[in-house]
């Protein structure tokens, strides 16, 4: 068997002949196109920009333009992700935004170690890392929402982390009109807690019932370091309190706000 | 050759893709599962290295250093594009799994059918024949993990193969 899959590797990465040299003319007249003092660093940085204009969506989250101080941290933010495996250049920075790494998570008292996925949001302002193995990451008009990759049957409750930004309320101000709004969807609101941990801001937990497949809530609210908050809700059910629910939370303590420029 | 590369020898530079070219086309089809994005990504590897060699420890080996920059352009290439798979497809493909496991299904197709976690290392391993060592250093592992990844891949292939005995005993 071990031959077999050997072989039919073989079969399917086959290509056309001709294809070793087309490539190596697109590759020459790339190496000519870029004077040989620029870097690796701004040439990705102009990718980077292209790329963002034709995908850019209109969006309250993405109210702060790219100014050119934004500009600036896409540069070390794209330079970090263009950096090759192995450099100790600026090590601490390039592991907080290396394209993937491994996060631990303890569950039901055993640690599993799962590949977490970069999602650096520049407009928005904030990075953070997700399981990448069981859940995806979705932009929606106004939120990016990481939700399970294999949709759950239609009798279970939502489950997803959702991340969005209020950029004009302070996290205390937000919190208890969240706190407000919840109490009339949920049975069971808890008051609103300071916490630290998994990140540093405002928590309000609601649960509505006692059943397995209860609606449980969590809403932490962060400052975006400037005038608003970032808005992070991890909605589950009770049963999966220890298996969502705690992954959602491991996700969250790797939200990181970028300080703006 | 590392040094010419460095000093901007074209030469030098053209020696080492015919060396590793293959290698990475070959590996880029079957990472990406996409004949046009697995150029993409050879391509801009390429491109990657010639301006980044002068970051290149030449104290280490330097095929590691190579496959992790092709790795990383496959894995970004693919999240690039997978924003606009179309849902279509995307049922497609969820609607192939519910099928494992089956005796029928193609050796293949079940290597494909696995996670990311389990299918490049597995990939690296039969594609190429590399050593456990090489791969744990091209996928940033140790070699314990990236031995647990394997045998777990391995368990996973024969399962989707419907029991059938698959892989080394080792």
């Amino acid at each position: 068997m071990d031959q077999k899959l050997k072989d039919r590797l073989q079969e399917e990465s086959r290509y056309p002949d001709s294809l070793k040299e087309d490539l190596w003319a697109q590759i020459e007249s790339q190496l000519e196109a870029l004077p040989p003092g620029m870097t690796e660093q701004s040439r990705t940085l102009s990718r980077s920009l292209e790329h963002d204009n034709k995908k850019r969506r209109v969006s309250r989250m993405k109210i702060v333009k790219v100014s050119t101080g934004i500009a600036a941290a896409v540069i070390a933010v794209t330079a970090f992700l263009a950096l090759p495996a192995g450099t100790a250049f600026m090590k601490s920075i390039q592991d907080w935004f290396a394209p993937e790494k491994e996060i631990e998570i303890e569950l039901e008292g055993d640690k599993e170690t799962t590949q977490g996925q970069v999602h650096v949001d520049q407009e928005s302002r904030y990075a953070i890392y997700y399981d990448k193995e069981r859940y995806k990451l979705v932009q929606e008009n106004d939120k990016d929402v990481i939700t399970t990759i294999d949709l759950l049957p239609a009798e279970y409750p939502e489950v997803s982390l959702t991340i969005e930004q209020n950029v004009s309320k302070k996290p205390e101000e937000l919190a208890s009109e969240i706190a407000g709004q919840l109490a009339s969807q949920y049975s069971d609101v808890r008051e609103i807690e300071q916490v630290t941990d998994p990140v540093n801001g405002y928590w309000i937990h609601a649960i509505d019932g006692s059943d397995r497949l209860s609606p449980v809530i969590d809403v932490y609210i962060v400052s975006n370091e400037q005038q608003g908050s970032f808005i992070l809700t991890s909605r589950f059910f009770l049963e999966a309190a220890e298996g969502h629910g705690s992954r959602f939370t491991q996700t969250l303590k790797e939200f990181q706000v970028l300080k703006p420029e | 050759m590392i040094g010419r590369i460095i000093q901007g020898d074209r030469e030098a530079f053209r020696h080492l893709y015919d060396e590793y070219f293959d290698y990475a086309m070959r590996t880029a089809i079957v990472v990406t599962k996409h004949a046009e994005w697995a150029k993409d990504a050879v391509q801009e590897t390429f491109l990657r290295v010639y301006r980044n060699m002068w970051q290149y420890d030449q104290g280490k080996p330097f095929k590691p250093w190579f496959y992790c920059i092709l790795l990383r352009e496959c894995y970004r290439i693919m999240e690039r594009e997978k924003k606009v798979v179309p849902l279509s497809e995307q049922l497609e493909r969820i609607g192939v799994e519910p099928e494992l496991p089956d005796a029928n299904v193609d050796i293949y197709e079940a290597l494909q059918s696995m996670n990311d976690m389990y299918r490049i290392p597995l990939i690296l391993k039969y594609l190429h024949d590399y050593s456990e060592k090489e791969i744990a250093d091209m996928l940033e592992l140790n070699v314990n993990t990236l031995k647990s990844r394997l045998h777990k891949g391995r368990e996973k292939m024969r399962s989707s193969l419907g029991g059938e005995p698959y892989g080394s005993k080792a």
